[in-house]
């Protein structure tokens, strides 16, 4: 039965997304885009008013504390960071469903998909932040780059 | 000159006619010739039909492929037209048999967690849309607006966790609350032991809740049991809307006249 979406396997771009911001920006700018995130998917969803910007608040916090204890420039650091700060946010969320709500989500596949919902949003990742990376470079910066790898 | 002819045709009388050796001797010299411009014709032939030809055959193809491509669009934007009519007149034909003033929006967006169930429509304040109208569409209750701007609003499906409709089986009159479990189905709850209700009885909405107005359709009866310390029947119910597909949804300009869903 997919009791709250716990059947769904998601990949949580958002999270992917603040975790390549943190490495670029301030503690704070990274902070307001995770609750600004947050705030937005709760006028738009039918939950708790602050649910998903206390969420996003509990993300940022785990992205820079994971950025301290792991290396988030490397891949490895990367898949860690991000693959905790899923599983937080689902931890959270079911904290969150125990406080105000009757209701648990707390079966088997909702484990399970949360699992690997964690695992494969850490391993696109450094994909991910790639792709951004390669994004966010300007034209000039890319040809200059291009030229120094033909040089001799 | 006319001698010459005359002296040939002369030479023709009374005998086959066959090469003589001075006209042998021609024959070889120019053949070689002949067979020459015989081949560079036929080469030119081929290079004329297997590539010149084609040229314009290449675009013929591509003109047509371009037709086809129109012409399937076209097709397709007759298909969603016919689709989208049908579903409007259904919903004409529902809001002819109800009998409140009601507006119709489209649904515009989804939740976007995954984890609640609401849509968001394309009509608000300024439409007359107000918080706990009930919306519904041609098959029966889809929710209620729980959030109100002047152009959109948020209206809370009745499948969602959070939502409780109070309705009654239209079958036995037996009545329960339809609580919202995030998923395809729904549960009826508080219907005492002693009811009468079966798998495939329509629930319909018992107009005391003050939301929803009486006998709107709400889903049918999928399962029955009874647990042995319960005091109340467990059912599941189906609703007869299908909330994967929703695109359009009536508003019921209904205020509403208490709290409770």
């Amino acid at each position: 039965m997919n009791l709250l979406g716990s059947d769904l396997f998601d990949l949580d771009l958002i999270i992917v997304l603040t975790a390549y911001l943190a490495l670029s920006y301030s503690n704070l700018a990274v902070a307001l885009f995770a609750f600004g995130q947050g705030f937005v998917m709760d006028l738009f969803s039918a939950g708790l008013n602050g649910l998903f910007a206390s969420i996003y608040l509990v993300v940022f916090c785990a992205i820079y504390f994971g950025g301290r204890l792991f290396d988030i420039e490397g891949l490895q650091g990367q898949v860690m960071v991000v693959s905790l700060s899923v599983l937080l946010k689902k931890i959270v969320f079911i904290i969150f469903q125990i406080i105000f709500s009757a209701r648990v989500p707390l079966s088997t596949p909702f484990l399970i998909m949360a699992l690997l919902s964690a695992l494969g949003t850490g391993i696109i990742a450094p994909l991910f932040f790639r792709f951004l990376d390669s994004l966010m470079r300007s034209p000039a910066e890319s040809a200059l780059d291009r030229a120094k790898g033909e040089a001799p | 000159m006319v001698g010459f002819v005359l002296l040939l045709l002369s030479s023709n009388s009374g005998r086959i006619s066959t090469w003589n050796p001075a006209e042998q001797l021609i024959v070889e010299i120019t053949a070689p010739f002949q067979k020459f411009i015989k081949r560079t014709v036929s080469a030119i032939q081929c290079i004329w039909l297997d590539y010149f030809y084609l040229v314009g055959l290449r675009d013929e193809n591509r003109r047509l492929k371009r037709e086809i491509s129109t012409l399937e669009t076209e097709n397709r934007r007759y298909r969603e037209q016919l689709s989208t009519h049908r579903r409007l007149k259904e919903l004409l034909q529902f809001k002819q048999a109800i009998h409140f003033p009601v507006v119709a929006a489209q649904v515009i967006g989804r939740d976007p967690t995954g984890w609640f169930k609401s849509i968001i429509i394309d009509k608000g304040k300024r439409a007359g849309v107000r918080i706990n109208m009930p919306v519904v569409n041609a098959s029966g209750v889809v929710g209620r607006v729980v959030s109100v701007s002047p152009n959109y609003a948020k209206a809370l499906l009745i499948i969602d966790q959070n939502s409780a409709v109070d309705s009654l089986v239209q079958r036995s009159r037996d009545r329960g609350i339809v609580k919202g479990l995030s998923s395809e189905v729904c549960k009826l709850d508080y219907v005492v032991k002693s009811g009468d209700v079966v798998p495939g009885d329509l629930v319909i909405t018992s107009g005391l809740g003050g939301v929803f107005p009486k006998g709107l359709s709400v889903g049918r009866v999928a399962s029955v049991s009874e647990g042995s310390g319960d005091l109340f029947k467990k059912i599941t119910i189906r609703p007869v809307v299908d909330f994967s597909k929703l695109e359009e949804v009536l508003v019921i300009l209904k205020e509403e006249k208490r709290s409770a869903g």
